[in-house]
């Protein structure tokens, strides 16, 4: 019986890493390529490159694509935004989960309501503009807003997963609502605040839909931005394409990466309902 | 618990104070030193080399100049305009913007009025007046000045080395054109004609001009039978010519002229295609000979180039005058914005943009090399078998002809008369979203 | 009556909405705003973008939007899109789930695979797929000719019938590591005990996923199933980064077609046309989500 297991669990684990495969070709397919010369690139196959091109590719790209920019605005709008989501959704979710009254209901709709419709591309920008902000500033503002959502939703499940018996405590110590949510009950919310911030994390930082609104500008432009506007510009230099493509995503690589192992307890947490 | 309200305000009010200086720091800055930073926003497809050396040259020259350039690219395309006509109406302008033409701006953005009148130039007596006034003025305003280099299209390129081995004449009529893209098919394994259908636009070359021909048949040019269109006197159906020209063209496919994979190429592959010999004929304009110089200087020589043979009648080459360089209302600074322009299409920074990218300019006191395929165009131009590009004169969009050809080609639309009436429904639709009294 | 009274009163004072005030502004000033400005301006005429030229003109937006001619197309694709890409999602992401949620040596390392192109920006995702999906040249087609399967070496994004598939394809590639996660959190949530008992009862693999794990997974079942129906309905990069609508208009879908609508002035009608989308995915999304809610077991 056991050794049957065992035998079933080898299977299991080899099929599973040949369906991997059709992961991993893709995106082996894109580092290959952006190592290898124009010719070579242009044969879009899987070979090894016979002279590896790497280095004076990426150097090219980061040059015409104003890539050291484009990272730096990347990481600044994002972690900005990301910042905002996490202080106002875990806020808010608390404050409308605990409270439980009509009110919080309405609002609770209300913000449903968010995951739902799509955004309205054209009047934001006018309203944004109406507010006299910076298109950065603004950019941050409606990443945030449109996320807002999907995070103070994966809240409200976390908090009602921790008992009000905890705010109690804390508040028979004579501590104030913010203190208590500061030093009390956030910390409380580590795995699904670690979910929240990888989801908007990507979300923000792989934006298309928006940027493309408001940062079109070479100095404003996210690194997302520069492959499109890379690709019009080389559509056949494949082995840049594909440089840019690898240096756009192995920011956010990297940080799930890190972050990986809480996304589910986060999720799980999120997910329950009580 | 007021107290608390209070905090909650007072630090969004903070939040939308900093934002809004932020905001505002922006649109002040510079101009302390007596260089002032002008941004300029165009299209990816337009920040070519003339555009990298001019832009090199001012940003190094600023002192003496007074002025720098930032500019901002986005991509064209559906998306790439209606950016442009959300900033137009939310008033959200950079200093300076590179359109296609008044016409266009005027239809699709109604923007014309928040441009800055550019006839006090000193730089406009160094171009013919009658060009000016027929493209770059609207109701009696310079609304910008010419950009770029004019081209010439409905041309058909080939590999010089290829005609010569195979001993080909270039043709004079259709049949002569078919029979050409017959012995290729046949006698060698080239792609005889090359259409890059990832690049929709590339695709409207194949049919477009023979609306030339349809003007010529009523008796008038172009911009008569255009003027008949946006005044609803016509259709764009009862040009017969044109949707000839669409069937033909769709032919090639059927008759298997054309590549396989004709939709998911790119005119980057087309260029490549000739260079390569992997194909013999691509349809287009001089952009194509700009890329082949860009790319592979050593082969611009090599280029050939006939006009696109009408199905009866005359073949014209197809002109394109250059794009448009305007200064915006929403300028910082008007003054220093137009002497910016001023500067830009004068003869002396107009030369810095010929020598990196060498073509036909407006400015009468530029010169500039041209490789031979372009030289045999403008000749032909110059002799007078020539008529200015319809794609951007009409009134009211038509929507796309590249993507209604790729219709037509991939089985969506059965017959050529679909795109002509597609084209007449959407000028209609646009028509009379603005209210146009001839379409009621 | 007395306690309850003091308790709403110790709630006001633990729980005060004044925290949930920076939240509340930024939703309702960035999205909400826009959202009813996007409604209101639905009904005008809107010449050229000039607001002080708008004209009320009621619902004629929305009726000029139904008979665009690629309308039908559009409704066709965004529905074909959503059904396919949800429903292969969700099976492919349930699959992956039972089957990574075994104790297996690699099994961090697997999830870590398979979630990675979740993480991948749909740009250059459309990028990658569109050289391997190029006719002739690209891997795809290379791999099949060359192991004679020539017959099914298509033209993948440049046959109109084809493509939409191969660019919901695509988004099935994209996604279903993510939904894979939905699922395994609930999965992870569900209580060992019930499993011993099975076993106790001698259940086999099937019985146990039938009967206690599927049940037990359902809020997990209906987040991924809303989750990827409204994003099926939404999307727009992959769309703008592969086909851009083309070949022709074979792959327009809604967010697409509310870009030409925009492109070409005629914004009030682009408005309708995002509201029209708007309230199709409301009718879609809540109904359902509600039909699995009523069948939720609690644990």
């Amino acid at each position: 019986m056991r050794r049957k297991e065992k035998i079933r669990r080898k299977i299991l684990a080899v099929s599973l890493w040949i369906l991997s495969l059709s992961i991993l070709i893709p995106l082996y397919f894109a580092v290959i390529n952006s190592l290898k010369d124009k010719k070579e690139a242009a044969m879009m196959n899987l070979k090894l490159p016979t002279v590896w091109q790497g280095a004076e590719n990426y150097v090219r790209m980061a040059e015409e694509g104003n890539i050291l920019q484009s990272f730096v605005n990347s990481c600044v709008m994002t972690i900005l935004s990301v910042l905002i989501i996490v202080i106002c959704s875990s806020t808010m979710a608390f404050i409308l989960e605990r409270r439980g009254d009509k009110l919080a209901r309405v609002l609770n709709i209300f913000i449903m309501i968010g995951l739902v419709l799509p955004v309205q591309i054209i009047p934001t920008y006018f309203i944004c503009n109406a507010l006299d902000i910076s298109k950065r500033a603004a950019y941050i503002c409606v990443m945030a807003a449109t996320n807002l959502s999907l995070c103070t939703f994966l809240y409200t499940g976390y908090f009602k997963s921790i008992p009000v018996e905890i705010d109690e405590s804390a508040c028979l110590d004579g501590a104030g609502p913010l203190t208590m949510f500061l030093k009390i009950i956030f910390p409380l919310t580590k795995p699904v605040t670690v979910t929240v911030i990888i989801i908007s994390f990507m979300s923000v930082w792989n934006d298309f839909g928006v940027s493309v609104y408001f940062l079109n500008n070479v100095n404003l432009q996210t690194l997302p931005l520069t492959v499109y506007n890379f690709f019009g510009n080389h559509n056949s230099d494949w082995q840049l394409v594909f440089a840019n493509v690898v240096t756009a995503t192995l920011p956010v690589l990297i940080l799930y990466l890190f972050l990986q192992r809480y996304i589910i307890d986060g999720m799980v947490a999120g997910s329950v309902k009580s | 618990m007021k107290k608390r309200w209070l905090a909650v305000l007072l630090i969004l009010v903070m939040c939308a104070g900093l934002a809004a200086c932020e905001g505002k720091k922006k649109k002040e800055e510079g101009g302390s030193d007596g260089v002032e930073t002008l941004s300029l926003l165009m299209y990816t497809d337009w920040y070519k080399d003339g555009w990298k050396a001019l832009e090199n040259y001012i940003n190094e020259n600023a002192d003496s100049l007074g002025f720098k350039l930032e500019i901002s690219t986005i991509q064209g395309g559906d998306q790439g305009d209606q950016i442009i006509a959300t900033k137009f109406a939310s008033d959200d302008l950079p200093d300076l913007i590179q359109v296609y033409k008044p016409l266009w701006m005027e239809a699709r953005c109604g923007g014309n009025d928040k441009l800055v009148d550019l006839s006090e130039l000193s730089s406009v007596s160094e171009y013919d007046e009658e060009v000016l006034k027929a493209t770059y003025y609207y109701d009696g305003k310079l609304c910008g000045m010419p950009i770029d280099t004019v081209t010439y299209a409905n041309a058909v390129f080939y590999n010089k080395e290829v005609f010569e081995e195979y001993s080909i004449k270039e043709p004079e009529t259709w049949e002569e054109f078919v029979d050409i893209c017959k012995f290729f098919k046949d006698e060698t394994d080239m792609t005889p004609l090359f259409y890059s259908g990832s690049d929709v636009w590339t695709l409207q070359m194949n049919a477009c001009t023979s609306l030339f021909n349809d003007a010529a048949e009523k008796g008038q040019d172009i911009a008569g039978l255009m003027g008949d269109i946006n005044t609803n006197k016509l259709k764009y159906s009862d040009n017969q010519l044109l949707i000839n020209a669409a069937e033909r063209s769709k032919q090639m496919i059927t008759d298997g002229y054309v590549q396989e994979s004709f939709m998911s190429d790119t005119f980057d592959n087309a260029q490549e295609a000739i260079v390569d010999k992997t194909a013999a004929m691509f349809i287009n304009g001089t952009w194509f000979t700009d890329n082949i110089s860009a790319k592979f200087p050593e082969e611009a020589e090599n280029i050939g180039v006939f006009i696109l043979p009408a199905e009866k009648g005359e073949s014209y080459v197809d002109m394109y005058v250059p794009y448009t360089l305007c200064v915006t209302a929403g300028a910082k600074n008007v003054d220093t914005a137009k002497k910016a322009v001023e500067w830009i299409t004068s003869q002396e920074a107009q030369q810095i943009y010929a020598d990196a990218q060498p073509g036909i300019y407006l400015n009468k006191n530029v010169s500039s090399e041209l490789i031979p395929a372009v030289k045999e165009l403008k000749d032909i131009a110059d002799s007078g078998r020539v008529m200015a590009n319809w794609l951007e004169s009409n009134l009211y969009s038509f929507g796309n002809f590249g993507v209604y050809l790729a219709d037509y080609y991939t089985g969506n639309y059965t017959e050529a008369a679909q795109i002509t009436q597609e084209m007449d429904d959407e000028t209609g639709r646009n028509a009379e979203a603005a209210g146009d009294s001839n379409w009621k | 009556m007395y306690v309850d009274k003091g308790y709403k009163r110790l709630k006001k004072r633990r729980y005060p909405y004044w925290l949930a005030v920076p939240g509340i502004t930024f939703f309702v000033l960035f999205f909400i705003i826009p959202s009813v400005m996007g409604l209101i301006l639905s009904l005008f005429n809107m010449n050229g973008y000039d607001f002080s030229k708008a004209v009320f003109i009621g619902i004629e937006n929305y009726k000029n939007a139904f008979v665009l001619p690629t309308m039908r197309r559009a409704i066709i694709n965004s529905f074909i899109f959503s059904a396919v890409t949800t429903f292969f999602k969700v099976a492919f992401g349930l699959m992956l789930a039972v089957m990574l949620n075994q104790k297996l040596k690699s099994s961090n390392l697997l999830r870590t695979v398979f979630f990675s192109p979740a993480v991948v920006n749909s740009i250059a995702v459309g990028l990658i797929f569109k050289s391997l999906m190029h006719p002739g040249k690209g891997l795809i087609d290379t791999v099949l000719n060359s192991v004679n399967l020539e017959f099914l070496a298509k033209n993948w994004l440049g046959d109109p019938s084809l493509a939409i598939y191969s660019v919901s394809f695509i988004e099935i590639w994209k996604w279903s590591g993510f939904t894979m996660v939905i699922f395994l959190s609930g999965m992870q949530a569900v209580s060992s005990d019930y499993y011993e008992a099975a076993k106790i009862d001698g259940a086999d693999g099937w019985q146990k996923f039938k009967y206690i794990t599927f049940p037990l997974i359902l809020p997990s079942f209906n987040n991924a199933l809303i989750i990827n129906l409204v994003g099926g309905l939404k999307v727009f990069d992959l769309v703008q980064a592969t086909t851009q609508g083309g070949p022709g208009t074979a792959t327009e879908v809604f967010s697409t077609l509310m870009y030409k609508s925009f492109g070409s002035g005629r914004f009030g009608e682009g408005c309708a046309v995002a509201i029209l989308l708007s309230v199709i995915i409301a009718v879609f999304a809540i109904p359902t989500y509600a039909f699995i809610e009523k069948r939720e077991v609690i644990q």
